[in-house]
């Protein structure tokens, strides 16, 4: 009997691989359309326009890049112009090697922000760890833009977080991180902000003609969002102070003054930032302890001056770490200001407070920053 | 002898309380208790064990196949009648779980049609065979699980926030309660157990596993509270998102294919247990196995399909009162068979006596 139910059901899954087997996804790697990128441009009040970087589509309405090219669709829902990519690609988009998604300035300001991108957070074939970045200017004008050094948008800036996305002056979000803020306490927001900035042909590289304007991308501004609001745009100053409060960024540099007005320029080697609080005083202390070297000392205050020490004497780290409190402190208060948790400290009193927390408001809380600079010798 | 060897019992008590537990609940649990959840969680895991430890205490003395020797077939019927609605309600509930995974995660838009004939197949096909075979694939299976915690550790990018597991039993529990009021018919699935024999050698192993499941329960669910915060309740599949990369990449290649087979192994087994069991109680009620498990594959195929198609109505009957029905038959069966097991042990000793 045994053997026969063997038999019945090996015949019934060639018979089903017969019949149904047309029902089962099974298209081969090259019909896929592989989506390395993600662009984002809110077309008027009420529709998208899609850019998706992909890699060796069978026919593309735009180029960029050498092994990728980018197709644009309108609709007024994302999955209605990813399927007119799929139809002008003739593939079926996948967006599964998509690690980077671009939002255009104009939605990334307004209050469609979260439910358009809610498809793409909550769609299981984008990985929630692919990169978020919002573009000063169209989504599709930074995409179909040529890097100054080779390769594709998508491609740039994911290599250039892996290279730098540990240091300080650089914020990094993923798609998880805003979904995890947007329902935190605070509600509070941030999406780094890609700028372009145009080379010259003289100043590229790779001898292009003038035609062929060429750029390179710096990430070091941020948005500030409270739910769907935005909120303020912060440079470089904001996304420095944003990431010294944050453990899993741990590289950088800090700047500072020296006794005589010296430039001193310290490389951060390693960092821990310590929440704790105090609702008693509704206070927020947070303790930066951070190790560096000094990599550069450069005096400008006269023409024969030079800095022959390697050494940052305690009067200088101490203004160091008074100048790193200072910005952390400041960034913290201007967000205050306008009811924004940017640390999300609401989470934190009530991690430890619980319900007692519950008429405690961002507007409430003060925070001081302790830091201690630890620098040595190259 | 088709019975479970005592490292098959390991695993599958291993496995048995984690699958299900790791898919759709803790994101239920947690918008029901916030993260009192994993505390709820754990020591529902670690209250199931005590079912567990009756019910291999039942089947020592003989499980129900003694009562079929000793009481008759009435006997028999009016005790596994009962286990076989619990064992129907769950396998719709889990078997939903399956396919929903596959249709709304694993494949891009697939219709249910096929992954639900495809499935019960292999339920069917592995019931068939016996609960050896459906512990060799627990067995089996679980090497899958030291190569995606390498792949984890190598490649995986968590932002882990701890603060989000506090506070928990702020009021004295009464959230963790509710929230296991709520999703009770995920615990205490030991029952089928009642229907095999086991292999008689030390439960060392036994004891170890189930220590590990809870203790695997309740780190699975600190991950998942403490990499999504308050946005927990918003997932759905919650070992897939734990895996590695959190995609599953549909082309040959992808990291999360480990914790996609195991998960989908795993679950697959936990429903091919329970019709494995089904099936060996069609033996005592003159049904022939193979004819009673293929009625019983086109009767969930066609419930699964057609009544409790979709996530709502699945939700509907874990919510429904049901619950409490089929958690009072998987406690007090265990207990009434040991009653009249031991009583009737009682009995015969009374006789060897005089």
């Amino acid at each position: 009997m045994r053997r026969k139910i063997k038999w019945i059901f090996t015949l019934i899954a060639i018979l089903l691989f017969l019949f149904v087997g047309d029902k089962l996804p099974g298209e081969p790697l090259s019909s896929r359309a592989m989506v390395v990128g993600f662009g984002i441009d809110l077309e008027g009040d009420s529709s998208v326009k899609i850019s998706a970087q992909i890699l060796n589509a069978a026919s593309a309405s735009e180029t960029s890049g050498q092994t990728t090219q980018v197709v644009t669709a309108t609709s007024s829902t994302i999955s209605g112009a990813m399927s007119r990519i799929g139809e002008k690609s003739g593939s079926t988009v996948a967006l599964t090697h998509c690690n980077v998604v671009f939002l255009c300035q104009k939605l990334a300001k307004s209050r469609q922000f979260y439910s358009i991108l809610n498809y793409l957070i909550t769609n299981d074939y984008l990985s929630e760890n692919a990169y978020l970045f919002a573009v000063d200017g169209k989504a599709e004008d930074f995409m179909t833009s040529a890097t100054a050094f080779g390769g594709n948008l998508s491609l740039y800036i994911q290599k250039a977080v892996g290279m730098h996305g540990e240091y300080v002056d650089l914020p990094i979000k993923t798609l998880r991180d805003v979904l995890v803020s947007y329902h935190s306490l605070g509600q509070t927001n941030w999406i780094p902000v890609l700028k372009k900035e145009p080379l010259t042909p003289e100043q590229s590289e790779s001898g292009q003609s003038p035609s062929d304007e060429q750029s390179v991308f710096t990430a070091n501004s941020l948005y500030v969002l409270k739910k769907n609001v935005f909120l303020a745009e912060y440079g470089e100053a904001g996304a420095r102070a944003l990431n010294l409060a944050k453990n899993e960024v741990k590289k950088g540099v800090v700047e500072s003054v020296g006794d005589h007005g010296e430039k001193i320029v310290c490389l951060i080697t390693g960092k821990k930032a310590k929440f704790s609080y105090d609702l008693e005083k509704k206070t927020v202390d947070l303790a930066l302890s951070i190790n560096a070297i000094v990599k550069e000392i450069v005096d400008y205050s006269s023409d024969d001056a030079y800095v022959d020490r390697t050494q940052m004497t305690d009067e200088e780290v101490k203004r160091a770490q008074s100048q790193i409190a200072d910005e952390v402190e400041a960034f913290f208060v201007d967000l205050r200001q306008k009811d924004a948790d940017i640390f999300g400290v609401l989470d934190g009193f009530y991690s430890k407070y619980g319900k007692q927390t519950a008429a405690l408001t961002i507007g409430d809380i003060n925070l001081k920053v302790n830091v201690d600079l630890k620098v040595s010798k190259v | 002898m088709n019975y479970l060897t005592k490292t098959q019992l390991a695993v599958i008590v291993f496995f048995i309380p984690l699958v299900f537990k790791m898919a759709n609940l803790p994101g239920l649990l947690y918008a029901e208790c916030g993260a009192d959840g994993y505390v709820a969680l754990g020591l529902v895991t670690a209250v199931e064990f005590l079912q567990l430890f009756l019910v291999l205490f039942v089947v020592k003395m003989g499980g129900l196949g003694a009562i079929f020797e000793r009481y008759g077939r009435v006997a028999y019927l009016l005790l596994s009648l009962p286990l076989y609605f619990v064992m129907g309600t769950k396998s719709v509930v889990f078997f939903s779980e399956v396919y929903f995974y596959v249709c709304d995660y694993l494949v891009y838009n697939v219709p249910a049609l096929p992954i639900v004939t495809v499935s019960l197949l292999v339920v069917f096909y592995l019931a068939t065979k016996g609960v050896k075979a459906v512990g060799r694939v627990f067995e089996l299976s679980v090497w899958l699980l030291p190569l995606i915690v390498l792949f984890g550790l190598l490649f995986g990018k968590v932002n882990l926030s701890w603060q989000y597991l506090t506070p928990v039993l702020e009021d004295g529990g009464l959230r963790a309660l509710a929230g296991v009021d709520k999703y009770l018919l995920y615990a205490f699935d030991f029952s089928p157990l009642l229907f095999f024999k086991i292999e008689e050698k030390k439960n060392v192993r036994v004891v170890l596993s189930a220590i590990l499941c809870v203790g695997a329960v309740m780190f699975c669910y600190v991950l998942l509270v403490a990499s999504y915060g308050r946005a927990t309740f918003l997932i759905s599949d919650a070992f897939a998102h734990l895996a590695s990369f959190n995609v599953v990449i549909s082309e040959i290649g992808s990291l999360d294919w480990p914790s996609a087979l195991l998960w989908i192994t795993t679950a697959v087994g936990n429903v091919s247990l329970k019709f494995s069991a089904m099936g060996e109680g069609f033996r005592y009620m003159k049904i022939r196995r193979e004819v009673g498990l293929l009625l019983l594959t086109v009767l969930i195929g066609v419930l699964v399909l057609f009544v409790f198609s979709g996530y709502r109505e699945i939700l509907a009957l874990v919510l429904s009162p049901v619950r409490y029905v089929v958690v009072g038959i998987e406690i007090v069966v265990p207990v009434v068979l040991l009653a009249l097991l031991g009583n009737k042990n009682k009995q015969k000793k009374v006789v060897y006596a005089t």
